[in-house]
């Protein structure tokens, strides 16, 4: 009889049932976004192979701000240049080994919402060199191979780049193709983003291409190969007055120039950072500033 | 009479104060969505967008659920009203995780919980109705 009461009021119903929907709101913002949650791989370790290294040569009329090498180790030169009001972070990457490009999870932990500033991580795993990766930890879906190792094996309907065990990229179509079957072809890294930039030398996105629902210029990340051994990776500031950003085609066009064969777009905005040397190289924007905003994982160089 | 006079006769209503209310409610998430979607660098999303329509087809079902005699029911009225909220937070939800660029399993649910409850406050009210004519 109290309960029908209840049901009938207007007020006292009313009150209730917007304290529980605030309540379920919440708790949902809380679970996307803030609550860490280690999660378990899902699969198998690959068995990978290194592959002999190769020496190609690069020349930049800009400004190359950094460069590194010694005997056997990688070979780091960045240069930024200014692209359509933008100030772009062109790192050229040669290494010796397969085994020299590496990814890191944010605090080691494979995981959702679990994250650290590319620095952080970076500096957590010796590199000398990073960029941020794909952002994987803050969705649910889109294959997770890291370090020839599967941890998700979702389908997100993306196409997802391989770094394969000989240096190449290829690329995989996540509806056409299980993780496991990418990972016995000899996948070390897997990445779930996109789009593709350039594949087999050409520029393959539209001039209004974007990601999802995202429109305009922003700042970018993005990985290319010229040869295997040999990376282009690529952070573009924006969404600050000094700095526009970029747009998919432009990007694209940029890792085209510099020789890529193939090129892919990774986890951009607020996300971009480049690291080096123990320093951030550009400017990343977090929302709050020029700051680092904290993300799932990296894609590092390491000795 | 003209549509404003009618306008005007369903606002004095209780059912009026509600469609009030709704049309309120309307403008706050139109607010909301613009000042959302002004800060998400260039990111958008439908959901987001078009916001404000949940309490605007609110305002539209008290308006009309209101002139119809013998249908207002306080139980269905409250699950309907409760339903349209439901179904703007979900809204709202799906706005905020898509512009973000991430994705949530559980906000399916708002809209599951907030069609049901809309199609359920309904029908009781039309099962309650048919109770009274009956008689």
């Amino acid at each position: 009889m109290k309960f029908r009461k209840f049901l009938n009021d207007p007020k006292k119903f009313g009150i209730t049932y917007g304290i529980v929907l605030l309540l379920c709101t919440t708790l949902v913002l809380l679970d996307t976004f803030v609550i860490p949650k280690a999660l378990t791989a899902a699969g198998t370790t690959s068995s990978s192979t290194s592959s002999s290294s190769d020496s190609d040569s690069d020349s930049s009329s800009d400004t190359t701000t950094a460069s590194s090498s010694t005997s056997g180790s990688p070979k780091v030169t960045i240069t930024t240049k200014r692209i359509n009001d933008t100030t772009v972070y062109i790192a050229d990457i040669q290494l010796t080994d397969i085994s020299q490009l590496k990814t890191a999870f944010a605090q080691g932990t494979y995981g959702r919402n679990i994250k650290e500033t590319t620095s952080e991580t970076a500096a957590d795993n010796n590199a000398i060199f990073a960029i941020n990766g794909d952002y994987y930890g803050f969705r649910n879906s889109g294959y997770v191979i890291r370090n020839g190792k599967l941890y998700r094996d979702v389908s997100s309907g993306n196409t997802d780049l391989a770094i394969m065990s000989d240096g190449t990229f290829k690329f995989f179509d996540e509806s056409e193709t299980r993780a496991q079957e990418i990972l016995n072809y000899g996948a070390l890294q897997v990445f779930s983003f996109g789009p593709v930039l350039v594949e087999d030398g050409e520029v393959s996105v539209g001039e209004n291409a974007e990601v999802s629902q995202s429109m305009g210029s922003n700042p970018r990340t993005a990985i290319g190969v010229i040869s295997p051994l040999h990376y282009i990776m690529v952070v573009s500031d924006g969404r600050t007055s000094e700095s526009a950003g970029l747009t998919l085609y432009q990007l694209a066009q940029v890792m085209q120039e510099e020789g890529c064969t193939e090129a892919y777009n990774l986890d951009g905005g607020g996300s971009s950072t480049m690291y080096y040397d123990g320093k951030v190289v550009n400017n990343p924007t977090s929302g709050h500033g020029i700051s680092e905003r904290e993300v799932s994982d990296i894609v590092c160089i390491c000795n | 009479m003209t549509l404003s006079a009618f306008v005007i006769k369903a606002i004095k209503t209780n059912y009026g104060r509600q469609t009030r209310a709704f049309l309120i409610a309307s403008a706050v998430a139109l607010v909301f969505s613009i000042i959302y979607n002004q800060n998400s660098h260039g990111v958008y999303s439908s959901f987001m967008t078009l916001l404000c329509l949940w309490p605007l087809a609110g305002a539209a079902y008290s308006f009309v659920w209101g002139k119809i005699s013998g249908f207002q029911n306080k139980f269905s009225n409250n699950l309907v009203c409760a339903g349209f909220a439901t179904l703007t937070m979900g809204s709202m939800l799906r706005g905020i995780v898509e512009i973000a660029g991430t994705t949530s399993g559980y906000i399916i649910y708002f809209f599951i919980v907030g069609m049901v409850m809309i199609i359920g406050g309904i029908v009781s009210s039309m099962l309650s109705a048919a109770q009274k004519f009956s008689c």
